[in-house]
């Protein structure tokens, strides 16, 4: 019986998630065990990554232990088409935009939903580390996947991080204790406790801590010296803790929810100078949230989501260097997030979905200038699919309604727009996994909160930043999983964005936020993977991407930066990994690069940022012990010792060691 | 006696006090001020990551040399450079986001000393140094850190301490007073101390027409400071209240109306006003001997950054930004190279013009002396 009720569910996912993997449905409408429905997830993923209508790419935390992927970051310098902006160690913000969109551009979800941060609009990802992360995946432009928020498809990339779910099979209690030590005082335990109390009830808890001094050597060119010091002021000291439940309420329907909090208290180090290094900046960011989600299965094809969200986040900047406080700024978010999804499917060709979200945002700050803005968002989806064995269509309408409003203060403009989105893939032959796709996607951002309001910087007049976006691509997976598998997908890509959101100075005190630009980018992203298994015990695995990328600036011809490759874009991006899975110790050797940048769209004269390559080595290996399951991991990070910059004046770690110890039973 | 103005040039203005006065008939040897070129310190652009740099024009070849801190020393000078000054063979150089004064040989430029402010008075009171002056074998340097400090010229020890007010920016020292322009960051409590140089108690001048001071003049008993005042609201943030201001006695008036940027020589206040946000800029010197004002019109200035008047020759010395054509229009550009135009110290003719560097904030004069026989 408890088998039965799993099974169904897993098949009505599937059945939305991923209609066009028939195969894959097929399998999951016979009995089957719980076995299968981690063999079914991952194969639906695999699947969809094929048959996908827009780029899709998923990491998932197999393939993260297999190709050495370290962090956050580093999972992220993985994925094509991803520019991750990174102020280096392991306190260091880290944001990412993608195919130059620009990182206001990038949605982030969290299990689901929306991460937000009304003020900046960019997420950081240092704050998400990898040890409780089953998967993350980058979806551009609009996918097969309906059944979601309007929310979740109102960004021209979103960035999915999903958590491990509680699929244990029995009702014992398991535990995942894991300690990370590395260079430069960083010590991580991680603790995660799970059970499945009934057959309808699981639960669990997740605790880390990260400490790291990030004190690391780096050397800077001052005109004809290489000067070398430490970085100081950089320790980071930050908790985060995490509580899920899952409750199978009857073999229909299912109530899941998350607890999670967020506590980091670091230093800054700044810039690098040449001669004196005294930050003592300080950012205290704490985040909590609460998030619920009920689905629904019915007989008749209808499918019901129903999610809620209520958000806190505060941030305490302090620099004390600069007497009376003037620096100092405390700020307050507050989002409440609603949202309901019904979907219909009559039949296995045809699924329709509607979608409706409710947020509600404020800010607050300790500035005297403060106006107190909030806004109403309303947003609503309609999206129709057709699959076939061979074809996929999507269409989707999403309509936007933002209300601006201050409490001490003008509102900034109302906005509403109603974005449409179109994608097919078709797979050309009968007998192989060889699928071409097509994709349109316009889509807009509102303005953020700082660039509304901020004093002296923001204008309340602002329109939108919107973005049109094509994307054609194939991709041709082949061979045989036992022997030799290959997969290769090309794309090539044109967006454009206008009306794009600058702050231009008035003087060197006071700045605008205005409407002026015109971003057009035009590129190029190849992946490939082939695997060979040489028996049952050896596998080898090679793995690359290139990404090639040409945004420039395309608002007036004649002015200074007419054509220019915008700032922090790389035009080229790759990496290549190799990993050999042995009876002994699997090891994977991983390189990532990208070519030149500039610090700004201008390209003043010495502001260029040399390109660069960065290895790692990576070295893991489980015993198992009935139950218990130990691993020991060491990685070297920057094995050649490259000292290189993503931000300028912000040198990145040299070589550096990191040993994972981790037990689970 | 005339009264005469000294401020950012009371070195040279004390030696042609001093030097003015010998009628003998036999002849003898007479000290007199020389000035051999014109240093532009350019402040880069921190958010930009472009260094500061220093460019010197040189009077006997009538060229500019870029770049002379790093060509004379292979280094940068880093983010933020603010002031400088030449004191005896010396050529000063304060750096605020390095919290470094470079004390420099002013013959080539080389590097005798970097003085780090920060380590030197403490990282709270040290930190990002401002401004500079000299004083009987001492230099002073203000810090964001509410302090000057007096820092001996041979040994580069701290002399002494001072506590000034917030966020002090300009100074000058005379008659044994300290006097300190305390901007408070533009925040309205600003004030001018003035520091008794040996009990180092300040007795500040609070006044409602202090609301920004940055640079400081004195002439006689009458002090005279530029006062940036503060932004309007919302949308337009329009200037108000920024002006050259007079304390005399126990008043403290406005003489020069709207001006961001100042010289002073001899009896003149040259001035000009680029306010944000308006496209006319107006230029005006004013007369502290008879009080008259009148405007000037500098040929070819863009956009004006810094001003200087060469205390031997008046040549005025504008620095000014380009414009740039940008996506949003033309605008002065803070981020690529000014330049420099050299006027008679009528403002009439330009003698020559000269690029500098970016984001040019100071122009100081290498002013040293020399012994004519007579």
């Amino acid at each position: 019986m408890r088998y039965k009720f799993c099974v169904l569910w897993v098949s009505g996912v599937m059945s939305v998630l991923c209609a066009s993997a028939q195969t894959v449905r097929k399998d999951t409408t016979t009995q089957q065990n719980y076995k299968i429905q981690e063999v079914v997830i991952t194969e639906s993923k695999k699947a969809r990554t094929v048959s996908s209508t827009a780029p899709l790419h998923i990491l998932g935390r197999q393939e993260m232990l297999k190709t050495g992927v370290t962090d956050m970051a580093d999972a992220l310098h993985r994925l094509p088409g991803i520019n991750l902006r990174d102020y280096g160690g392991a306190g260091g913000v880290k944001t990412v935009s993608v195919r130059g969109f620009g990182a206001k551009h990038t949605g982030v979800s969290y299990d689901g939903i929306m991460l937000s941060d009304s003020q900046s609009g960019e997420i950081d990802l240092s704050r998400y580390s990898l040890d409780n992360v089953d998967n993350i995946s980058l979806t551009v432009g609009d996918n097969d996947e309906i059944f979601i928020p309007a929310r979740n498809a109102s960004t021209p990339a979103t960035l999915s991080i999903q958590t491990i779910g509680v699929p244990t099979a029995d009702t014992d209690p398991h535990l995942t204790a894991q300690l990370k030590v590395g260079s430069f005082g960083y010590i991580s335990p991680f603790l995660r406790y799970e059970q499945n109390f009934s057959n309808k009830f699981a639960f669990s808890a997740v605790g880390e801590y990260t400490y790291a001094d990030n004190d690391y050597p780096y050397s800077i060119k001052n005109i004809t010296l290489t000067m070398h010091d430490r970085r100081t002021n950089s320790r980071m000291n930050s908790g985060h803790g995490e509580l899920n439940f899952v409750w199978n309420v009857n073999p229909t329907s299912r109530v899941s929810g998350k607890a999670y909090y967020y506590d980091n208290d670091r230093q800054l180090p700044g810039q690098v100078h040449y001669y004196v290094n005294i930050s003592k900046e300080t950012l205290h960011d704490r985040n909590a949230f609460g998030q619920l989600m009920y689905q629904a299965f019915w007989t008749n094809g209808l499918s019901f989501k129903w999610y809620g969200k209520y958000n806190w986040y505060s941030s305490s900047y302090r620099d004390p260097l600069y007497t009376g406080g003037v620096m100092d700024a405390d700020y307050w978010q507050r989002e409440a997030y609603t949202a309901a999804s019904l979907l219909y499917s009559p039949n296995e060709h045809w699924a329709f979905d509607y979608s409706a979200d409710y947020f509600f945002n404020n800010l607050n700050s300790s500035l005297a200038t403060d106006t107190r803005p909030y806004r109403h968002s309303i947003l609503q989806s309609a999206t129709a699919k057709y699959s076939t064995h061979r074809l996929n269509i999507l269409a989707r309408l999403l309509y936007s309604s933002y209300l601006n409003e201050a409490k001490d203060g003008e509102g900034a403009d109302d906005m509403s727009r109603l974005s449409p989105s179109l994608s097919f893939s078709y797979k050309l032959l009968d007998e192989q996994n060889l699928y071409v796709r097509a994709s349109y996607k316009n889509i807009f951002r509102a303005p953020t909160f700082n660039e509304n309001y901020y004093f002296h910087y923001g204008s309340p007049d602002l329109k939108p930043e919107s973005t049109d976006q094509f994307n054609l691509g194939v991709t041709w997976r082949a061979g045989d999983e036992q022997k030799t598998s290959w997969q290769i997908t090309m794309d090539g890509y044109y967006n454009h964005v206008k009306d794009k959101i600058i702050a231009i100075p008035y003087n060197m005190f006071i700045w605008r936020c205005i409407n002026v630009g015109k971003v057009r980018t035009l590129g190029a992203e190849v992946t490939a993977q082939l695997t060979h298994r040489f028996n049952e015990r050896h596998a080898l695995t090679w793995m690359g991407s290139y990404s090639l990328q040409d945004s420039e600036n395309r608002t007036i011809p004649g002015s200074n930066t007419y054509g220019l490759q915008l700032a922090y874009t790389p035009k080229h991006t790759g990496s290549v990994t190799v990993s050999y899975e042995n009876p002994w110790v699997n090891l994977s050797l991983n390189g990532q690069g990208v070519s030149s940048r500039w610090a700004n769209n201008e390209h003043y004269e010495s502001t260029e940022i040399e390109g660069y390559w960065d290895t790692n080595l990576s070295a893991y290996r489980t015993f198992t012990f009935g139950k218990h399951t130990i691993e020991g991991r060491f990685d070297i990070k920057n094995l050649f010792d490259q000292q290189y910059e993503i931000v300028r004046f912000y040198p990145m770690p040299g070589r550096s060691w990191l040993l994972t110890i981790n037990y689970k039973f | 006696m005339k009264k005469n103005l000294f401020g950012l040039l009371s070195l040279c203005m004390g030696i042609a006090l001093i030097s003015s006065c010998n009628t003998e008939s036999d002849p003898v040897i007479v000290e007199v001020p020389v000035s051999d070129g014109a240093y532009i310190v350019g402040s880069g652009n921190m958010s930009a990551g472009i260094d500061g740099s220093l460019t010197y024009y040189d009077y006997a070849s009538s060229t500019a040399k870029q770049n002379a801190f790093a060509s004379a020393n292979g280094k940068s000078l880093g983010l933020t450079a603010n002031d400088a000054m030449r004191y005896g063979n010396k050529f000063y150089i304060v750096v605020d986001n390095e919290h470094t004064v470079f004390v420099t040989d002013a013959k080539n430029l080389k590097i005798i000393k970097a003085i780090n402010t920060a380590e030197l008075m403490g990282e709270a009171d040290g930190a990002h140094p401002r401004c500079i002056t000299a004083y009987e074998g001492n230099i002073y340097v203000s810090t964001y850190g509410g302090y000057v400090a007096a820092i001996d010229t041979v040994n580069y020890n701290l002399t002494k301490k001072y506590k000034a007010g917030s966020y002090p920016e300009g100074l000058l020292v005379t008659g044994g007073v300290l006097f300190v322009a305390n901007s408070d960051y533009g925040n309205g409590n600003a004030s001018i101390s003035q520091i008794n140089l040996s009990s180092g108690n300040d007795n500040p001048i609070v006044n409602q027409n202090i609301r920004n001071p940055q640079q400081l003049a004195i002439a006689g008993q009458d002090l005279y400071f530029l006062d940036y005042g503060q932004y309007g609201p919302a949308p337009t943030y329009a200037q108000e209240n920024a002006g050259v201001y007079c304390i005399s006695g126990n008043s403290v008036n406005r003489v020069i109306p709207d001006a961001t940027g100042w010289a002073c020589a001899g009896t003149k206040i040259y001035t000009y006003n680029s306010p944000y946000g308006s496209s006319s800029t107006t230029y005006s010197v004013f007369d502290i001997a008879n009080k008259s004002m009148s405007s000037f019109n500098p040929e070819g200035i863009d956009s004006p950054a810094a001003i200087g008047v060469d205390p031997v020759s008046g040549d005025v010395f504008i620095a000014s930004y380009h414009l740039t054509t940008s996506d949003w229009g033309t605008y002065a550009d803070y981020f690529s190279p000014g330049y420099v135009n050299i006027y008679d110290n009528n403002v009439n003719n330009m003698k020559n013009t000269f690029t500098c560097g970016v984001g040019p904030t100071r122009i100081t004069f290498n002013v040293s002396s020399a012994f004519v026989e007579y």
